[in-house]
């Protein structure tokens, strides 16, 4: 693969986890160097994996409770009948941008991978260390949030 | 505003982003070093042959033009060297107070180049400071005006934490370096030249109190 479209597409996931372009490069940088110091595969899957290392290993240092509940685990087949009841969403792209903003990394995390690169649970459940049922439903969870989100904006300015 | 379908919205969202043109074109000259060693092995004495007089006619323009530019802008050669070096300060400081994870922990000097082999020279020990008295913590890849550098994390015996980088000696480095100690940002900075390389050197300005 291209570097250049590799190294874009990890800067996007380092985001996608961040949230913060500058930490982003960061990470993205620390992953790369480490991918070149050891002649490890340049591929999106070997340096996902290696940026999410570098970041779960920042938040331990900065002892942040790591993200949400993923006790609960949802079948893929609920996760697709729930589509067409999220998938519309009436909203404006600059709003949907804040919003996203509101989502914990792991959250973000998902929605990248599942809508952004179009990785099928299997694939994001094997970057993620979890099972496909807690990948489903935290996809679930996370687009109802982000809707609600959304929709609890667009309420306030209609009022 | 009309309805949209998430997936758009989320895939335009990070469609939006990318990477700063400086960032990549770092990241890209990292990785350049295995690419470049890579293609010479494969490539046939005529492709060498003509890949030689690229660079030399590069390599000859690029000294008219620098031999043009210096004899023609003195003064203002001297105001970019001392921007330059205070550009590379304020890299320096920044990395400093980065305090990013090391890749290579519990290290002595007499290992670092053995681990540290992604890196185009040797690492020394310094002539021009005594960093006897420091205790070296670890080390990381890291770069300096997009060349790749090792950054050393070192303690004294006080606990004060230092960070020593070094580089090799470019042609923009060597050309446009000033041999100073600067505050940026709450840090000092000390950079020099010796064998070749580039040297830096930052601490905490609370901590060196």
């Amino acid at each position: 693969m291209e570097i250049e479209k590799l190294l874009q597409q990890g800067y996007r996931y380092a985001l996608s986890l961040t949230h913060n372009p500058a930490f982003a490069e960061d990470l993205l940088h620390d992953a790369w160097v480490s991918i070149l110091s050891i002649s490890a595969p340049q591929n999106t899957g070997y340096l996902y994996k290696t940026i999410r290392n570098k970041f779960l290993n920042h938040r331990k240092h900065e002892k942040v409770v790591p993200f949400v509940n993923l006790d609960e685990a949802f079948s893929e087949s609920e996760l697709i009948d729930s589509e067409a009841h999220f998938s519309q969403v009436l909203a404006d792209q600059q709003l949907v941008d804040r919003k996203m903003s509101e989502l914990k990394s792991l959250e973000r995390e998902v929605i990248y991978l599942y809508y952004y690169e179009e990785y099928t649970t299997a694939e994001i459940a094997e970057l993620m260390g979890h099972s496909k049922g807690v990948v489903c439903s935290l996809i679930y969870r996370t687009r109802i949030k982000l809707k609600q989100l959304i929709e609890s904006e667009m309420s306030q300015v209609a009022l | 505003m009309k309805s949209r379908d998430i997936k758009k919205h989320v895939k335009d969202h990070y469609q939006a982003q990318t990477l700063s043109d400086e960032k990549m074109q770092r990241l890209m000259n990292m990785a350049n070093p295995s690419i470049e060693e890579n293609s010479t092995k494969n490539t046939s004495w005529f492709g060498v042959f003509i890949a030689q007089q690229k660079i030399a006619l590069v390599a000859s323009f690029m000294v008219i033009v620098v031999s043009f530019w210096g004899f023609t802008h003195f003064e203002q050669n001297k105001m970019f060297k001392d921007n330059f070096t205070q550009i590379v300060a304020q890299e320096i400081a920044l990395n400093h107070s980065k305090q990013l994870n090391l890749d290579f922990n519990e290290i002595d000097y007499a290992n670092l180049n053995k681990l540290m082999h992604k890196l185009d020279f040797q690492v020394v020990k310094s002539n021009h400071i005594n960093l006897a008295g420091l205790e070296v913590l670890g080390a990381r890849y890291c770069t300096i005006q997009g060349n790749i550098a090792a950054q050393i994390r070192l303690r004294d015996d006080s606990g004060k934490i230092f960070t020593l980088y070094q580089t090799k000696l470019t042609s923009m480095l060597n050309n446009n370096f000033e041999d100073t100690i600067q505050s940026i940002d709450q840090v000092d900075v000390k950079q020099w030249q010796e064998n070749d390389l580039f040297f830096g050197l930052a601490v905490s300005i609370d901590s060196a109190s």
